[in-house]
C-alpha cells in the first residue's frame, strides 16, 4: 500500500494565532481518509500547505510521492482540489469557468462534465454571482472530480449542500474509492466524516490529537444514552456494567454515559420493558476528551474558536 | 503552449476593455476637433493660455495650441494621454493577482497545473496585448485627425510618441502586478502604484518648471525617460524607451520572483 499523502512535523505559523505544529500523517493509496477538527483548528492551513498555496514553516511534506513545492504543477495536474469556502468568482457563467479549467487541465471529457453537474443537479449556465452557496459548491466538486485525478483534496466539501447532495457526494467518494482514487476530506462534523471515511485524523488547535480508523473512533467514542422503562428499576441493576459509566436512575429512566460498546447496558436493559432507547450523537469535544484522558493530558480542553 | 490563462484573462476583461475603447474614443473625439478653431485663430488660442497661469500651465503640459504638435502634446500626449492608461494599466494590472487573491478565487487558479512563475507570465502577456492594443486605438484616432485637419506633424512621430505612451502606462501596470505578487493586496497596488505616477509626474513639471530641489531626481521619473526627447518632433528615442522597456522587465522579473515566494491569501 503506498503513501499518497505523508507530512513529517509538519508546521505553518502566520498571523498572530492561526496555524498548525508538527503535524505527521500518512493518508494510503485508495483510501478515504477524514480530516475531523472544530473550525479554526488547521485543517485549511493544512490541506492549503499540501496545494503549496502555503510554505511551510518547517517540517516535510510529500503529495503523490514528491515535494509540492519543487514539483507542483507536475503533482497539481494529479490532484483534484475543492477550496474550503469556495469562492469561483462573479462574472463569468459557470460552464465558462467548467470549461477554462477542463481546457488548462486537459484530458476532461464534455461526458463527464455532463455526468457530473446532471448527477447535482446544477445548472452551469448561471453566473457564478447569480448562484446560490450550494450551487457554487455543486460547481466547486464537479470541477474538483472531473478529470478524475489519482487524489481528491476537499475542503469541507459538503458545506451549503442540501441533505440529499449530501448524499448524493457521499456516494460520488465512495464511486471514486472503488475506481483507486484517494480522498482527503476535511470537515468539523463526525457524522458525515464517520459515514465515508476509513481513517479519521481529529485536529485540534493546531495538533493532530489521534488517527485511528473509524470503526475504533466509534468504540471510543464516549456517548450519552438515556433508556427509558414502562416501570421504575432498581438501581443497583445497573450499577458496574462494564463499559457504562456515570449512572443516573430517576424512576423509569436510566441516564448513562457509555464508553464504546453498548452491549452490557444493553443485555442489562434487556430484563425490563425497554419503552424508548436514546443514543445522543456523540460530540468532537467528547472524543477529544476520551482521546486527552487515554493520553494523560489534561482533560479540560481550551476553549476553541 | 495553449496560454490557456493569457486567453482566459483577456475574455475576463472584455468588458472592461470595452468600456475604456469606448472612454479614450470619446475623449479624443470631444477634444481634437478644437484644432481647427485654434489653427484659425492664433491669437485667440494664445490670449486663452494667458488666462491659466504659467505654472498651472506646466503642470498640465499645456502649450502652444495652434500649431499640430503643440496642440497634440497639450490634449492628449502630456497629460490626459497618459493619464487615461497609466489608469488603464493600472486597474487590469491589479486584476493580474491582488484581487482574485483578496477575493479568494486565485486558490483555484493555482491549484491548476500551471507553476506561478507562469501565471504570472500568462497575466503579463495578457496586460502587455491589453496596454497595447488601447495605445493603438489612441494611436489611430490621433492619426485619423492629424491627416484629417492637416496638424503638419510627421505620422511616424505620432506613432513613437504613441509607443512612449504605451511604454509608460505597461510601467505602471507592471508595478501594480509587482506590488500585488508581493503583498496580494489591491489596496496596497493602487495606493503605491498612485503615489509613484503622482509623485513622479510632479518631479518632471516641477524640474520642468525649473524648481532645483527635484531637478537631481529628474531622471527618476519615467515621465522624463517619455517626453524629454521629444518623440512627436523627433521620432522614437531609443535610449530613453530602452530605459522604460528595461524598468519594464525588472518590474516582471520582481512580480514573478516575489509571487513565487510568498504564502497565498494569508
Amino acid at each position: 500500500m503506498s503513501t499518497v499523502i505523508e507530512t513529517e512535523h509538519l508546521t505553518k505559523h502566520y498571523g498572530a494565532r492561526r496555524g498548525i505544529s508538527q503535524i505527521s500523517l500518512s493518508v494510503h493509496s485508495g483510501e478515504v481518509f477524514g480530516f475531523l477538527g472544530p473550525n479554526g483548528a488547521g485543517k485549511t492551513t493544512t490541506i492549503r500547505l499540501l496545494l503549496d498555496l502555503l510554505r511551510p514553516s518547517s517540517g516535510h511534506l510529500r503529495v503523490l510521492g514528491r515535494d509540492p513545492r519543487s514539483a507542483g504543477a507536475a503533482v497539481r495536474q494529479r490532484v483534484g482540489y475543492l477550496p474550503g469556502d469556495y469562492q469561483p468568482g462573479r462574472q463569468e457563467r459557470g460552464s465558462e469557468l467548467l470549461r477554462y479549467l477542463a481546457e488548462a487541465r486537459g484530458g476532461v471529457t464534455r461526458r463527464r462534465i455532463e455526468e457530473l453537474t446532471e448527477r447535482f443537479e446544477l445548472d452551469p449556465s448561471q453566473r457564478l454571482g447569480a448562484m446560490s452557496r450550494g450551487n457554487r459548491q455543486k460547481l466547486g466538486i464537479v470541477q474538483a472530480f472531473m478529470h478524475d485525478p489519482e487524489l481528491l483534496i476537499l475542503d469541507e466539501p459538503t458545506t451549503g449542500l442540501d441533505p440529499l447532495m449530501q448524499q448524493n457526494f457521499l456516494s460520488l467518494v465512495r464511486e471514486v474509492r472503488a475506481c483507486g482514487q484517494t480522498v482527503f476530506l476535511s470537515s468539523h462534523l463526525l457524522a458525515e466524516v464517520r459515514q465515508i471515511a476509513d481513517r479519521i485524523g481529529i485536529v485540534r488547535a493546531g495538533h493532530v490529537v489521534a488517527v485511528d480508523e473509524v470503526a475504533a473512533l466509534r468504540e471510543r467514542a464516549v456517548r450519552r444514552v438515556e433508556v427509558h422503562f414502562d416501570a421504575p428499576v432498581p438501581p443497583e441493576h445497573f450499577a458496574n456494567l462494564d463499559g457504562v459509566r456515570d449512572v443516573r436512575v430517576e424512576g423509569t429512566l436510566v441516564r448513562c454515559v457509555l464508553d464504546g460498546r453498548p452491549d452490557a447496558l444493553i443485555k442489562a436493559a434487556a430484563e425490563f420493558t425497554v419503552v424508548e432507547f436514546v443514543s445522543f450523537e456523540p460530540d468532537l469535544e467528547e472524543i477529544f476528551l476520551a482521546y486527552y484522558t487515554d493520553e494523560g493530558n489534561d482533560p479540560v480542553p481550551e476553549p476553541t474558536d | 503552449m495553449r496560454l490557456t490563462l493569457l486567453r482566459k484573462a483577456l475574455r475576463d476583461d472584455r468588458r472592461a476593455i470595452l468600456g475604456w475603447t469606448v472612454g479614450v474614443a470619446a475623449f479624443l473625439l470631444v477634444y481634437l476637433p478644437f484644432y481647427s478653431e485654434f489653427a484659425e485663430d492664433t491669437a485667440g488660442a494664445e490670449e486663452m493660455l494667458e488666462v491659466i497661469p504659467e505654472g498651472m500651465r506646466t503642470a498640465m503640459g499645456m502649450q502652444e495650441l495652434f500649431t499640430g504638435a503643440g496642440f497634440l502634446e497639450s490634449m492628449v500626449f502630456n497629460l490626459y494621454g497618459p493619464l487615461l492608461l497609466v489608469v488603464y494599466a493600472v486597474v487590469l494590472g491589479n486584476r493580474a493577482i491582488a484581487v482574485p487573491e483578496e477575493s479568494g478565487r486565485l486558490d483555484q487558479l493555482l491549484a491548476l497545473p500551471i507553476s506561478r512563475q507562469r501565471y504570472v507570465h500568462e497575466r503579463l502577456a495578457a496586460l502587455t496585448i491589453e496596454v497595447v492594443y488601447l495605445t493603438a486605438v489612441l494611436c489611430a484616432i490621433v492619426l485619423a485627425f492629424a491627416v484629417g485637419l492637416d496638424m503638419g506633424v510627421a505620422l511616424g512621430n505620432i506613432v513613437a510618441i504613441s509607443v512612449g505612451v504605451g511604454l509608460l502606462a505597461l510601467l505602471f501596470g507592471t508595478l501594480t502586478v509587482a506590488v500585488g505578487g508581493l503583498s496580494g493586496s489591491r489596496g496596497l497596488g493602487l495606493t503605491v502604484t498612485g503615489a509613484v505616477a503622482v509623485g513622479t509626474y510632479l518631479v518632471h513639471v516641477l524640474s520642468d518648471a525649473g524648481a532645483e530641489l527635484v531637478e537631481p531626481l529628474r531622471w527618476a521619473s519615467p515621465f522624463h525617460y517619455y517626453l524629454d526627447a521629444d518623440p512627436l518632433r523627433d521620432g522614437i528615442p531609443l535610449g530613453s524607451y530602452a530605459v522604460l522597456l528595461g524598468v519594464i522587465i525588472i518590474l516582471a522579473v520582481a512580480a514573478t520572483v516575489t509571487f513565487e515566494r510568498r504564502d497565498i491569501g494569508v
